[in-house]
This record gives C-alpha cells, structure tokens and sequence, in this order.
C-alpha cells in the first residue's frame, strides 16, 4: 500500500472534530454509509466537491464491494488520494473540494473537486496572427495541466505555496531547474513566503506587492495571459508564478526587451518580425517624443522644420488660443480619457465611443479653432503609436512618461526633451528587475556577457 | 566588455570633435597642427598602452583602491584631490563650451543660466546612478546617435560644396613644425581611456584584454576623429575663412543642406547629437570625480549612507562653481582657459603613467 | 495618506509651473513673422546708407485654398541691423530670419566694401549659411517685391531659380552665402554673384548674367561668359550649345548631358607656368536646321569642340587680363605647392604670365529620335 495512514490518538473522532469546526455553513454533508456490518463516513462541502465523482468512486464502489478491507486498499489506491497531515491542512482541502473518508478507524482525504472554472479563455489582451488563439484558464489545474502538456521536461519544477492570510489562494512557482536563476528565485520564495496581506486576488496585485518600490511606473515584471510566452520563458530560466483564480500568469525577472517583443516575432519569418520590430521601436519612439517635439519645435525653434512645413503649421496655428503646450497637453488628455472609456464601456459601444470621440471631437475642435489641425494628426499618431507597443503594462508607462518629456520639452525646448530622454534612458538602465539590469543591450552572447558583471 | 572601453573612448572622442580643442587646432594649423594630427598616433599609442596595461593588472579594482592600499592616507588624498580637480574641470569646459554653443545656435533667447541650471539637474541625477548603468547609457545612447553620426559625416563629405582644394591647401602645409600646443590638443582626443580610473571597477580580468588589434583599432578611430574634425571644416568653411569662426563643426554642419530631408538643415542633426554626447562627456567626467569623493568619504565612519551631507556638499559645489562661471566667462577666456588645460594635460597624464609604474611594481 | 496627498500636489504644481517656466523664450509659431528674403538697397542718404527690406510671410489657415500672402516691410538705417531693429517695431510679431532663403544685394552698394554689407547675415546664428545671395542691377526691394506670373512655390521664387530643384540654367550663378565668405577672405578665388534683372513688361526676372568680385574691383560677365564660367567652375552639367555659320546663321544645337573637367597646373617653366585644361562632353544632337547624317557626328563634334575652345580661352585671357580669379587657380597653385614661402604671393606674379592649353573633346553620340 503506497499511501500512508496517519494514526492520531483523537482518530475516531477526527470527522465530528472537524465537522464542529465547520458547523454553521450550510453545505456541510456529514454521511453515514451503511450496509449490514460496514460503516463508513464521509465529509465533505457539497458545494465544492463534484456529485458525480462521489457516486462514481466512494458511494457505487461501497455497495457492490462485499468486504470493509477490499473498499479500504480500493480508497486507498485511488489516484485522487491525498496524504493527510495536520487538521488545518484537512479543513482547507475540504474546503477545496476534498472529501475525507473515515473507514473504520482510517482517513482518507480524496480529492474530488468541481471545478467550473478550467475553461481555457481565448487570448484577447494580447492576440498573436499565428500562434495559439488560446490562452490560460482561471484554474490553477488546467493551468498547469496546460503548461505541462507544452514543456516535457523533467527539470520543470511546480512548487505551490498558499498566499493570502485569509482566502489562502493557491500559488504556483514554475521554472526549468536547469537553467534558472537561482537567486532571483530564492528572492521571489523568499518574497512569497513574506506576503502578509489577507487578500491576494489577482495576479496584477501580487506582482505590485511583489515590487519593493512603491513609486515605480516601469513593469519589472510581466503578466502574461499567453501559454506560449510562459513556455518560452521558463525554457528561457525565467521563474514563472501562477495564481489559482487568474487567467494570467507573472513572468519575473522580465526587462525593457521583453515587454517590446510579441510572440508572433517567434512565428512569423525572420525578415518579418525583424521589420516589425523596427516598426514597433519607431513607435516607442513616436509616442514618447512626438508631442515634446512638437511644443519644442514649433515654440522654440521653428527653423528645424521645413519652410513649406513650419509655414502650413504656423497657418493652422493661426487663430488658436492656446500656447502650444496647452493645445497638446488638451488633445492628449482626452486621447487618454477616450482610451480609457474605451477599455471600460461594454464592447458593443466602445466602438461608438471611440468614433465619436475621435472623429467628432477632433473635427470640432479644429473648426473651432481650439487646436489647429496638425495637432489632431500628431496626437493621433500618437496614439496609434501608443497602440503597437504589444505589452499594456509597458504602453501605460510609456504613456505617463511622454508627460514627463513634454514638460521638459515646453519649458527648455529641445536640448530640455533630449535631457529628459536621457535621463529617461538612465534611468531605465539604473532600474533592476530581480538582480538583472533592466535596459542592456547584449551584443555577445548572454552568458559571456553577464560573466564579467560585478552585480 | 571590452567593447564598453571603447565607448568610453568614442564618447571622449566625439565630444573634443566639437570641443575647444579642434578649434584651436584649426587655429594652429599654420604651426604644425596637420604634422602633430599624424604624429600624434605616436603619443596616443604609448597612452593607451600605459594606461590599459595598468588598469589589466588590477580586475574589478580603480585607482583609489590601489592608492589606498599601497600609498599612505594623506597622499592619496592629495593624489585623488588633484585628480578630481583635474577631471572637475575637464567636465566643466564641456559644460561651459556647450552651454556657449547651445546659446550661440539652438536657444539664443534662453539666458545661459537657465541652459546651465537644466543640465545640472539631470548631470546631477545622472552621476549618483550607478557606474554600470551609465556604461550601460552610454551604449544605448552611441547607438542611437550613431546612424546620424554616419549621416552627418557621408553628408559633409559628398557635399558639393566640400572644396578639395581646401584640403589640400591645410594638407600644403604640413611642413611646419608642431608648436607644443598643437601637439597637446591633438593628444586630447586620446584621452578617453582615462576615465578608467573608475570605470576600471566594472572589468573583471577575462573579459578585458586589450590585444594589439583593439589598439589598432582605438588609435585608428582617434586618428579619424582627428582628420575629421580638422578637414570637414577646413573643406566646407574654406582654409582662410576658418579663423573667423568659432565653432567651426558646427557652423561646417550649417553649410550642408538636405534638400529632400524632413529636416532641412543638417545643423539641427548635429546639434542634437552634440547633445547626446556633451552630456555623456560630463556625466563620465563628474562621475568619476563623484565616485571618487565617494571612495574617500568612504574611509570614514559613514559607509551606510549612499547620499551624505558630504556628497552633497560637492555637488553644491559643481553647482555654484558652473553657474558662477557661466555669468562671468566669455568666448575668449574660454578658449585661452580650454588651451591652457589642454597644453597641461601631456604632463599630467604621463606622469600618471609614472604613477601607475610605481603601483605596479609595489603591487609585485 | 499624508504621503499620496504630498505627491498629488508636488503633480499639480509641476503642471502649473509650466505656464511660468515657459515664459523665457517660448513663442509659438504663429507669433513669428518669417522673413522670406532680405534685400539691401542704397538710401542715397548719406547718414543713413542701408535701406532694408524684407518679405514675410503670413500664414493663412488654409494655405492650399488661399495660398500664401505676403508683406513687405522697409526701413532706412546707419546698419542693417539698426534698419531691422526699426522694422521690429512697426510688426506685431517677432521677426525671425531662420527660414530666410534669399539676400539680394543692390550693385550701387558695391562701391562701398561688400564684405561689411554681409557680415551681419553672417554673425547673425538663425540666418542659414545656405541661403542664396544675389545682386541687384537696380533695386532689391523691386526684385523682391516682383511677384511672376509662373509662381506657386510658397517660399520665394527666387528659390527655385537657386536651388537648382526647379530650374536648371547655365545662366544662373547660384552661390551660397557661406560660399561667398570663404571665396572672399580666402585669396586665389574670387566669388562670382549672380545678377538680378527684372523685366518689368513681362514681369518677370532675368537671372543670366554674373559679376566677379576680385580685390577691390568688379568685372561683369555676359550672358556667354556666365555659362561657360558656370560649367568651367563645375556649377552646371547640362547645358545647350547652338553652333553657327560664318554668317550668323543657325546650323545646329547640341544638347551637353555629362561633362567632366580637370584642369593642372603645369610648372615646369617657372617662369611661365601652364595651366592644362582638359574638358570632355558628351552631348546628343538637338536641332539643325537641314538634315542630319549620322556618319557625321565625329565631325559635328569636332566643330563643336574648335568653337568651344575659342569661347574657352577667350574667357580664360579675359580673367587674366582683368586679373580676376574666379575660377580658383590661386588656390589650386596653393593647394598643390607645398608651403615652404608665401605661395600665394608667388602666385600673383606668375598670374599675369600663365599661358592656357586646352584639350577639349565634345562627343556627340546621337541625333536625337531622327536622324
């Protein structure tokens, strides 16, 4: 018999025990099952276990077995079966949707929980042309059932801690033993094991309260709802945390580079991908200088532009009330409160929203005379732009930095935006994600480069 | 890593192509100044090989540890006091110069103070980051601006404009014999490898070996930063005319147009790289002398505090030294100024390499 | 909560510092008047020699109905820069001369010394080096208020004659203003200015005509002359050359599209150096007035290449004898000897001395669609 029998002194009265302990919910089933001379007990939560699973392995099994002993070692044999160990550990798997078996004087924990959640949801923050349409599910089993499916590897390690204080949701810690860092996952072990909030209910809130920074806007970690850019992560010797009740995974250590890269970079031909990854840094770069570089130009030095350019900008600045740093800042603030509308209204009228407000609104405001019309074409640029940069965590940071800039770049001009952008760059390479440098470039290979780092 | 020593040595490279320092070997260039630029790899070669070979000895160690271990406390003190002044002021003159040139061409409205004061506050951000990531800086940042660099140089010398006889003419007068201050301006642009002294810290010994190729290629890059920095003008701006003006990259930069460009002017492209690099070329310097002060605040009792009253006591001081200066320097003294320290710095560096020797054998 | 409150605020402020900080030097673009082109005229009043002209654009809001509109401002001063400070005063917006393209000069300022006319245009850091500079046979302001029937460009239309972009003529002496400079402080070269004539009935300008500007003296140039300066100097590569009876009469034109030029200065004798110029066109037929035979094309080159080498030298002894450089065969001495005296000086004796060959060969490989 492989699984072990845990003998207490208070054995016998472990089921009426535990059952005290959880007395006044109302789905508590406390079952007796008796034949002639056989008497087994049974404690579950009805609402968390699965009915069917019950009759099909405990309940049909216990009437067409004739002896106690040919029922035990089949209880005891079932794959479901879990070791029991302390009572607190018993009440929260009954309280996962495990059943506990009492046989005359032995327990058994099975586990046979209804999940309703293990739908695997199509991808939809993060869509790729030609990879998988299918992300991961809000169960942390299919989750894991998904990622073991794609990664055959014995090194794949699962470990699983229990997080929140009181809602003691299940976490998972993945990563390839062989290649993995190992002092970013002692870190992120040690982080995890120090969570003292009661409540953890997203993956988004775990990674926040994973950083030791408050005042950071820059990810350094990444969440992904992608099963494939978990798999390459962890081949990558990323550690990779799951939280029961999330459809996303968190990615850690992650870097500037990672949040520029979509996974159809990996499925789409090389030539391809390398295009769009220019084209999706020259977005970065639009999104972060253009509105600065607008107030810059067109306010302290209009001779960078063309004659025939800085003419027509000047004829449709003409009338405009506003100094130029008004007109931006105005435009894109409502860029940023219709892309924000956007996200929160039903999808049915987002759409309407959208055009509404971008075509309507920018139409009105240049016949107005409240921004000249270059100024739509530029903060729509902006926006577009805004929109190529594939991971949202880094597209909201960038956002709030391209503030940052056009301050600079409205109060000293040019040489103020081109600072600030450098201060931007030191910034981000002084940044650390888990003990790796958040902006370098690597041009050998990545071991020979990190070698001769003193961290 | 390697190739992070040569950044150091572009970026120094890059600014002395627009610092006072080609100005003035433009002004020489009737005392030698085309015979110092091709004698100089000379000087140059012996520099980087005084100082690499040192700085391999020591892995992972700068200077003020190894003065530290061998030297007593107050003349390593006087050593890296010296030295930090030196390397205060080289940032300094790029700062000044810089400052003059913006005001000069991008933002001749702006009062130079105001100039003055937004570089100070992020040089002041930038220099109490880590040593690394301003390596790090400096690579992202050379590989933006290099594209424009290339544009700027293939621009000036395809123009139409660019008159070979110019060229030939400066080229005529190679006969003269280099006057000292021709030959230590031209020793300027080698001196890029210096900010090892700090820098040094960030090597560890497998990675860093300098072989004859990478000499080579240090020297080789120097020596083209030189040529092009004394012909690009000389070829635009004519031979003659060129005393007449101060900034002569810049104003070589105006000349050339791009007549189907989203920017017309090509001015604005080196401009805006000028920027990128002068910044660079400060943020190294003051880093050093940052890190420096730091190493000796260091041997006292207040390790734990990364930011003391200390420190802060310096970067005051960066302050109100550059925006005295700011207000009372004009052109002319800068120049005489820049020229008088360019016309030390044989002398000091080679007496470093001196120094370097005595630690050597010490360490032995 | 104290904290958060602390952060909201120091945004708030930032955000309202703005419109402070900004205030030093921060003007938006509609509050530019951009200066298009700057003409320099002479007053006739002692006191106040320069009279100032300058055409700035004003921006309309609807450049592709309305077009561009233009004004003209125009003020009398001791300088140009006291001119511009008056006409500062009589616009409402700050006059800015970055997208300055054109400066015309009048030719009765001549007489007085050109180079203190452009030094203001030089110092001045937000005039372009390469705007064009020109001079007037009258007066610039006529020149710059002439508006041609043909125009559509929204800058001037002087631009597009200079450029090179629109129109390319061998008539036209397009110099840059940095160009200018360095021609005239550095001696063995003299700079040559295009001339600006308008033809009131027409309405229109007649750019075909040049003046060199040597030491202290000004020789002009005929339309002839000016072409073959411009291709001598390399300023033009495609031109048209018309080939004519003894009597005058029209026999054919050739069209010239590449040209290659090289001269050497020979020394062998040092007394009377040599300078060696060898020119080779290649050119296709483009008129005649009887038919052509394509056998003969060998011989048509070869006329044309006799006729090309007398106007050649004939203009080459013209310099020589007017002891004008234009061409920069002082800097070529310069640039090829090296500088063990005062070459220049050496130069300038042997000038007046030098004798010219000429090797030209004018290839004419086509008669065009017909024979």
């Amino acid at each position: 018999m492989q699984t072990k029998k845990k003998k207490t002194t208070s054995q016998t009265n472990l089921i009426d025990l535990l059952a005290e302990k959880l007395e006044p919910s109302f789905d508590i089933i406390n079952q007796k099952l008796q034949t002639d001379n056989i008497t087994v007990h049974l404690l579950y939560l009805k609402t968390v276990v699965d009915n069917d699973q019950i009759q099909n392995y405990i309940i049909k099994p216990f009437f067409e077995m004739g002896s106690i002993q040919l029922f035990d070692s089949y209880i005891a044999s079932l794959p479901q079966n879990n070791k029991i160990e302390t009572n607190e550990k018993v009440l929260s798997q009954l309280s996962r949707g495990s059943v506990l078996v009492q046989i005359q004087e032995q327990n058994y924990l099975l586990d046979l929980k209804k999940i309703t959640t293990n739908l695997v949801l199509e991808t939809n923050i993060e869509p790729s042309i030609q990879g998988p349409e299918l992300g991961l599910s809000e169960d942390i089993q299919t989750n894991l059932n998904i990622i073991r499916h794609r990664y055959h590897n014995i090194s794949l390690k699962i470990e699983t801690h229990q997080i929140g204080t009181s809602n003691n949701q299940t976490l998972a810690i993945l990563y390839d033993q062989e290649n993995v860092n190992d002092s970013v996952l002692k870190n992120l072990q040690e982080k995890v094991k120090n969570l003292k909030h009661s409540v953890i209910l997203s993956s988004s809130e775990l990674q926040r309260l994973l950083n030791d920074k408050k005042w950071t806007f820059m990810p350094i970690m990444m969440i992904t709802e992608r099963s494939d850019r978990v798999i390459q992560n962890i081949a990558g010797g990323k550690v990779v945390l799951i939280l029961d009740g999330t459809p996303n995974a968190i990615i850690a250590p992650s870097v500037f580079f990672d949040f520029m890269t979509s996974m159809d970079d990996k499925y789409l031909p090389f030539g391809v991908s390398k295009f769009l990854k220019v084209l999706r840094y020259f977005g970065l770069f639009i999104c972060l200088l253009l509105p600065g570089v607008y107030v810059a130009v067109t306010s302290y030095n209009p001779e960078v532009l063309r004659s025939e350019l800085a003419f027509s900008v000047a004829g449709s600045r003409v009338g405009v009330p506003f100094p130029s740093f008004i007109e931006v800042l105005f435009l894109l603030v409502f860029m940023e409160l219709l892309t924000e509308a956007s996200i929160r209204l039903p999808r049915a009228v987002s759409g309407t929203a959208t055009t509404v407000g971008g075509l309507i609104l920018g139409t009105a405001a240049t016949e107005a005379a409240l921004t000249s019309n270059i100024m739509v074409i530029i903060v729509s640029a902006v926006a577009i732009a805004t929109f190529a940069i594939p991971i949202n965590e880094m597209s909201f940071a960038i956002r709030i930095v391209r503030y940052v800039l056009l301050f600079f770049g409205t109060t000293a001009g040019i040489t103020g935006l081109i600072l600030s952008f450098l201060a931007f760059v030191l910034y981000l390479t002084n940044l650390e994600s888990f003990g790796e440098p958040y902006l370098k470039l690597f041009v050998q290979r990545k071991k020979v480069e990190t070698k001769g780092v003193k961290s | 890593m390697k190739r992070y020593v040569f950044y150091l040595i572009i970026v120094n490279m890059l600014w002395y192509s627009i610092s006072a320092g080609h100005k003035v070997l433009l002004d020489l260039r009737e005392q030698g100044s085309l015979l110092s630029i091709v004698l100089s790899p000379l000087f140059g070669f012996m520099f980087l090989i005084g100082w690499i070979h040192f700085f391999q000895t020591i892995p992972g160690k700068d200077l003020p540890d190894q003065l530290l271990k061998y030297f007593p406390k107050w003349l390593t003190r006087t050593i890296l006091g010296i030295i930090s002044i030196m390397w205060f002021f080289a940032g300094l003159i790029s700062l000044i110069s810089f400052v003059f040139t913006l005001k000069r061409f991008l933002t001749p409205e702006t009062p130079a103070i105001f100039i003055t004061i937004i570089f100070l506050t992020f040089i002041t951000f930038g220099i109490l980051l880590r040593t690394k990531s301003i390596l790090y800086t400096i690579e992202i940042v050379l590989l933006i601006t290099f594209p424009f660099l290339i544009l700027l140089i293939l621009k000036a010398l395809t123009s139409s404009e660019f008159e070979l006889d110019f060229v030939k003419e400066a080229v005529m007068h190679i006969n003269h014999f280099p006057s000292f201050s021709a030959i230590a301006n031209s020793f300027y642009v080698y001196l890029g490898v210096s900010n090892l002294i700090i820098f040094n810290n960030q090597f560890q010994q497998h990675d860093f070996t300098f072989k004859w190729k990478d000499y080579l290629i240090a020297v080789l890059l120097c020596l083209g930063t030189l040529f092009v920095s004394f012909f690009i003008p000389i070829g635009l701006l004519g031979y003659e005319n060129i005393d007449t003006i101060p900034y002569p990259m810049m104003t070589a930069s105006d000349t050339l147009r791009m007549p189907l460009g989203i920017i017309e002017r090509v001015l604005y492209i080196a401009l805006t790289v000028s920027i990128f690099t002068t910044f660079l070329s400060i943020l190294v310097h003051w880093h050093v002398v940052v890190q420096i002060a730091k190493k000796l605040i260091m041997t006292k009792k207040n390790i734990h505090q990364p930011i003391n009253w200390l420190l802060g006591l310096i970067i005051g001081t960066f302050w109100i030294i550059s925006i005295y200066l700011i207000n009372v320097i004009n052109e002319y003294q800068l120049i005489t100024f820049s020229k008088l320290f360019n016309n030390m710095l044989p002398f000091f560096f080679f007496t470093m390499i001196l120094l370097f020797q005595y630690l050597k054998r010490r360490a032995r | 909560m104290n904290k958060r409150f602390r952060f909201v605020h120091f945004l708030f402020i930032l955000f309202l510092s703005i419109s402070f900080l900004s205030g030093c030097s921060f003007r938006d673009i509609d509050n530019r008047a951009f200066v298009l082109a700057i003409a320099v005229d002479d007053s006739g009043d002692t006191k106040k020699p320069y009279k100032v002209t300058i055409k700035v654009v004003i921006p309309s809001g609807n450049i592709k109905q309305e077009g561009v509109k233009y004004a003209f401002f125009s003020e009398k001063g001791v300088s140009i820069s006291e001119a511009l400070a008056l006409i500062r005063a009589t616009i409402d917006k700050d006059i800015d001369f970055s997208h300055t393209k054109i400066i015309i000069v009048s030719k009765s300022l001549l007489d007085r010394n050109l180079g203190n006319v452009t030094d203001f245009f030089h110092r001045r850091r937000d005039i372009q080096l390469v705007s064009w500079i020109g001079i007037a046979e009258k007066r610039a302001k006529d020149i710059l208020k002439m508006e041609p029937k043909s125009q559509s460009s929204v800058t001037t239309p002087l631009f597009n004659f200079f450029s090179r972009t629109a129109v390319q003529s061998p008539y036209i002496t397009p110099m840059y203003l940095f160009d200018f400079r360095r021609q005239q402080i550095e001696t063995g070269i003299d700079p040559v200015l295009p001339i600006i004539k308008i033809d009131k009935k027409e309405k229109r300008c007649v750019i075909h005509r040049a003046l060199v500007i040597g030491d202290g003296k000004y020789v002009e140039l005929t339309p002839q002359q000016t072409m073959i300066y411009n291709i001598l100097r390399g300023n033009i590569e495609r031109f048209n050359a018309e080939i004519k009876e003894k009597n005058g009469k029209f026999k054919y034109g050739v069209f010239i599209d590449s040209t290659s030029i090289y001269y050497k200065i020979n020394r062998e004798n040092s007394k009377q150096p040599i300078i060696n110029y060898k020119i080779r066109h290649q050119g296709i037929l483009e008129e005649s007035s009887k038919y052509t035979e394509s056998n003969l094309l060998k011989e048509y080159g070869k006329e044309t290449s006799k006729i090309a080498k007398k106007m050649i030298l004939e203009l080459l002894t013209y310099f020589q004898k007017q002891n004008v450089d234009p061409l920069g065969f002082g800097l070529r001495y310069k640039a090829t000897n090296l500088h063990t005296g005062d070459t220049y000086k050496e130069w300038e004796s042997l000038y007046p001395q030098a004798k010219f060959t000429l090797d030209i060969n004018v290839n004419i490989i086509s008669t065009g669609k017909m024979e």
